[in-house]
């Protein structure tokens, strides 16, 4: 989890550092807004940083800052009703983006007509464990609001993909 | 008040097909709060993609007849399954689910529908009568002022919204960083494009906003994979629905107070439906009598964050179409559908296509009204939603992102900025940065720097931030905002040394 947050926020800097770099090239005028937001973004970066390296500095500020979120009310009051399983959160976190980004390619190669029934029965009969029929039905009923929504309604050409287009 | 367009806007929206648009839009909205995991946040971006084509008043009637409604659908199965349709029903599942277990679930659910309704209609009232004044303050902003309000909005959110000061701030800065993609608005120098075609334009609002709020929730909702409490509701009793209506009206006062205080939270950038749940229920317990009763199923907690509920919504309007600032996330894709319907917040809208103002109020009334009916006849129905596993939903959602940001300009380009921004919300969220802030700024980024250096090119030069009052107010605001958190936590030291 903390390392995964350091990852994260050294990201962050890292996209920050990288456009304060690149405004060196622009002409003065269009440099001038990105080089003042960029250097106090990156002063805030640089910050939280610090925070993920050193717990230490981190307890510290949260003791300067003395910030109430939510109008001072207590977040686990409000996340009471939140019923997290946390076993084998990474895999899912890992399996669910791995999910998302298939869906993206396989729409850019083959296009969204058999990208959504491909995917949704992929992820419905290997991830959710769902049976053939629910899998094989929701895809086909979802291509088909789809189909009749966008393509036939609204008129707009669906992406055919890298192949077929 | 333009009594004239105001009626014309009313009669559309009574008229045909305007209503099929009402009633749509209010199932819809309950179908999405009903669902848990799902929120109005959800039904806007599933309904975005469907609004292409259709004239701007349409649309807004459509997606605001949904929003509406949804905090209503979240409360049904508060009361009946004990588990929050949406984050903001959560304190009425307090005394909501008691009352259930004692046999009660139809007084409850009358009670929520009535407060409800009454709580939206106080709520939008609020906002609606405060539209002229609005009018003439916007009328008197310039470059100076619109700069300030950007950067006000944020430092807002920062403070007030989810994560530490420091981590709200520094999303929003990335978020200004990223809006600068693009043709530079004053020289037309290209920035950031690394020679691709795509970034000119700088990058797309709505496929930012379909990723950081909707696939990053939806994300969220499979991996946790939440469970429902009690798949099995309580049926209710359809006579005891209508001793839930008398109950609210017995408890008037009760209504009034919980409306205003959610109509003043609404109001507060980044705060949220769920604090004004709360509040109202901590306030019904403090200020009604034989309280010993709540959180044991006391009609009352439900009546109280019901009524706030709702009636936050009116406040949450007024920030986001006068300052582009949003209340909430919902607030938030509302945004996002105002710019991919051509329509600028501010001056604009309140002097340009105020009928859209009206009708997007007109149709979180109306939607009010038609919710409560369904609520009183087919509310424990309703119930059979919740058993739905956010895995069948999850995976249908992705996909309604996708081809709407691949809709809404023909391009695989926002269907890639999509799963990015989706990717980046997650990860955000978990580990408590800004949503808000990040697409607030990349909203107003642009605003903000044009604004910037036409001041600085003006005559008064940077002086001229300092020198207009309401911009010398807005910057005050600013600085005490971002200081506040500090003070707070020297005093807070200074007490425990003592």
């Amino acid at each position: 989890m903390k390392t995964e947050e350091k990852v994260l926020t050294f990201f962050l800097l890292g996209i920050v550092c990288f456009m304060m770099v690149l405004t060196f090239g622009y002409r003065p005028g269009s440099r001038l807004v990105p080089q003042v937001i960029g250097f106090c973004t990156l002063a805030l970066m640089i910050i939280l940083c610090m925070m993920v390296i050193s717990p230490k500095f981190a307890s510290w500020y949260q003791r300067v800052e003395g910030k109430s979120p939510l109008m001072g009310m207590s977040k686990e009051l409000i996340e009471s009703g939140r019923k997290v399983d946390q076993t084998g959160i990474k895999k899912r976190e890992i399996s669910v983006a791995g999910w998302l980004l298939f869906l993206t390619a396989v729409t850019y190669i083959l296009g969204f007509l058999v990208a959504i029934p491909l995917f949704l029965f992929l992820f419905l009969k290997l991830w959710a464990k769902e049976g053939w029929g629910l899998s094989l039905c929701m895809s086909g009923v979802v291509l088909g609001a789809v189909f009749f929504i966008f393509a036939y309604i609204l008129q707009i050409p669906l992406h055919e993909g890298i192949i077929f287009g | 008040m333009n009594w004239e367009l105001f009626i014309a806007t009313l009669a559309n929206l009574l008229g045909w097909p305007g209503i099929l648009f009402l009633i749509s839009g209010t199932i819809i909205g309950m179908i999405f709060g009903a669902i848990p995991g799902l929120s109005g946040t959800t039904a806007i971006v599933v309904l975005i993609p469907m609004t292409f084509g259709m004239d701007p008043s349409t649309a807004m009637l459509w997606l605001g007849a949904a929003y509406g409604a949804a905090t209503y659908g979240g409360a049904i199965p508060s009361i009946l399954i004990n588990t929050p349709g949406e984050a903001p029903n959560a304190a009425t599942v307090i005394d909501g689910f008691p009352m259930s277990q004692k046999g009660k679930a139809g007084i409850a659910l009358g009670a929520a529908a009535t407060a409800s309704t009454l709580g939206g209609f106080i709520g939008l009232l609020i906002t609606l009568s405060l539209i002229p004044l609005l009018i003439k303050f916007l009328m008197s902003f310039s470059y100076q002022e619109f700069f300030m309000m950007a950067f006000l909005g944020l430092c807002i959110i920062a403070v007030l919204g989810e994560g530490t000061l420091i981590k709200g701030l520094a999303s929003g800065g990335l978020g200004i960083m990223l809006s600068f993609i693009g043709f530079d608005p004053i020289t037309s120098e290209l920035r950031y494009t690394f020679g691709i075609e795509y970034l000119w334009d700088g990058i797309p609002v709505v496929p930012a906003i379909f990723g950081l709020l909707a696939i990053g929730e939806v994300m969220d909702l499979i991996i946790e994979g939440k469970t429902i409490a009690s798949p099995r509701a309580t049926r209710s009793d359809q006579r005891q629905v209508w001793t839930g209506v008398i109950e609210t009206f017995k408890n008037m006062p009760l209504v009034l107070r919980s409306s205003a205080l959610g109509t003043f939270i609404g109001a507060i950038p980044g705060v949220g439906g769920t604090v004004a749940g709360f509040f109202a229920y901590m306030q019904a317990k403090q200020t009604c009598k034989n309280n010993e009763t709540f959180g044991k199923g006391d009609v009352r907690g439900v009546i109280a964050p019901e009524a706030a509920n709702d009636a936050k919504e009116g406040g949450a309007l007024l920030p986001t179409l006068a300052f582009g600032i949003p209340g909430s996330s919902a607030m938030a894709v509302f945004l996002g559908a105002l710019t991919l319907h051509g329509l600028d917040v501010g001056q604009d809208i309140f002097i340009t296509h105020l009928d859209v103002v009206y009708m997007l109020i007109l149709a979180m009334l109306g939607c009010h009204m038609v919710a409560a009916v369904i609520g009183l006849l087919v509310a424990d129905k309703v119930a059979i939603l919740t058993r739905i596993r956010p895995t069948l939903f999850g995976p249908v959602i992705f996909v309604v992102c996708l081809i709407g940001a691949y809709a809404l300009r023909n391009s695989m380009g926002d269907v890639f900025v999509t799963v990015l921004f989706g990717l980046l919300g997650y990860e955000m969220r978990k580990f408590g940065f800004s949503r808000i802030a990040l697409f607030l700024g990349l909203l107003l980024g642009g605003m903000a720097e044009v604004s910037f250096r036409q001041t600085l090119m003006s005559e008064a030069g940077t002086a001229g931030f300092f020198t207009r009052p309401i911009s010398l107010v807005l910057f005050l605001t600013m600085l005490v905002m971002i200081t506040s958190p500090y003070i707070r936590g020297y005093r807070k030291r200074r007490r425990q040394s003592v």
